[in-house]
């Protein structure tokens, strides 16, 4: 027997088999069907104006990828980038913050630092 | 010879046969398909409630998004929408098992050991047909040795060898429906036709 007949003798069984499915299953079958009919569109109708820009709406909103999952994970990334950018400008302030307070507290004037003798004077006494 | 409908009511319609245009077109088309559509599903899914789930919604997606569409295109994209959803399935089943515990010891078990074919056997509404009991349950158990088979293949080629001789189409438009090249349409099929073969072989079935 080749494939062909193979095939034909298996389709046959298969065939059959259909006419053994329950009823309660045809029944939801048939009722899955009448649903997915009353959702049938049909073709839109042209018409004038800016149709690109509803369809592309349209296109969004209905897109496979524009779902509440998504729209979840999206959320978390955004909320993750403005923490991270808050954190990077929020330390360096802080940091040059504390430097002039310390700076402007210390008994030492500011003009000590500039002076090569003093930065002399500061290594010879360390040693 | 072309093959016959099971029911007599419901006219087998191939998929070439189909103008889509129309709602009653659309409905007759969904009719025609809508059996072996289950089927098809049963055999991915192992769940009737899962394959019901799955056919409905490809007959959703079909009905609402492209209903629109070149008739020629719609069994090829009918059966697209119903491999997408099966395996929508298949991942939406993967995240939740790595979520929940294993609570498979717990259940009872439902290896197929215990199973009868028997059970599954519907009884048709002509009772009285000419058959003997004796061929009836020969029928019954060699179509259920032939959906074991079938489920035990790989994914691709239970794909490949529905859509080609169930589905009767061409190697052009089943390739268009599992989105693969038509060479690898062939090689599936032929694949399968082989492993159908040997399965069937072991279990000491002669069709």
């Amino acid at each position: 027997m080749n494939e062909q007949e193979l095939a034909k003798k298996i389709v046959q069984h298969l065939d059959q088999g259909l006419g053994h499915i329950k009823q309660g299953t045809l029944y939801k079958l048939q009722s899955a069907r009448m649903a997915a009919l009353d959702r049938y569109r049909k073709a839109p109708q042209p018409v004038f104006g800016l149709a690109w820009a509803g369809d592309a709406a349209f296109r969004l909103s209905h897109s496979r990828y524009f779902n509440a999952r998504n729209m979840l994970a999206l959320g978390l990334l955004l909320v993750s980038l403005i923490g991270v950018m808050y954190w990077q400008r929020a330390i360096p302030t802080s940091d040059i913050a504390e430097i002039d307070a310390s700076l402007l507290t210390s008994e030492l004037p500011i003009n000590a630092y500039l002076d090569s003798g003093f930065e002399a004077w500061l290594k010879r006494s360390s040693q | 010879m072309r093959r016959t409908h099971p029911s007599p009511t419901q006219p087998r319609l191939t998929t070439r046969q189909i103008p889509l245009a129309t709602r009653k077109e659309l409905s007759d088309f969904l009719a025609a398909v809508e059996r072996r559509a289950y089927k098809q599903a049963l055999f991915a899914a192992r769940d009737e409630q899962v394959a019901l789930d799955a056919v409905q919604d490809a007959m959703m997606r079909l009905a609402e998004k492209y209903s629109t569409r070149p008739s020629a295109e719609l069994p090829m994209l009918f059966q697209r929408i119903l491999q997408n959803t099966i395996r929508d399935h298949f991942r939406r089943q993967k995240v939740r098992a790595l979520w929940t515990p294993p609570m498979s010891s717990l259940r009872g078990g439902e290896d197929g050991d215990d199973h009868d074919p028997l059970e599954t056997l519907q009884a048709h509404s002509d009772s009285n047909s000419r058959e003997a009991p004796s061929d009836q349950l020969q029928q019954a158990q060699t179509l259920e040795l032939i959906e074991e088979a079938l489920r035990k293949l790989p994914v691709r080629q239970r794909q490949a060898f529905v859509l080609r001789y169930w589905e009767e189409m061409d190697v052009a438009t089943a390739a268009g429906a599992m989105g693969c090249s038509e060479g690898s349409v062939k090689t599936h099929c032929s694949r399968a036709i082989h492993a159908l073969a040997v399965l069937l072989k072991d279990k000491g079935i002669s069709l």
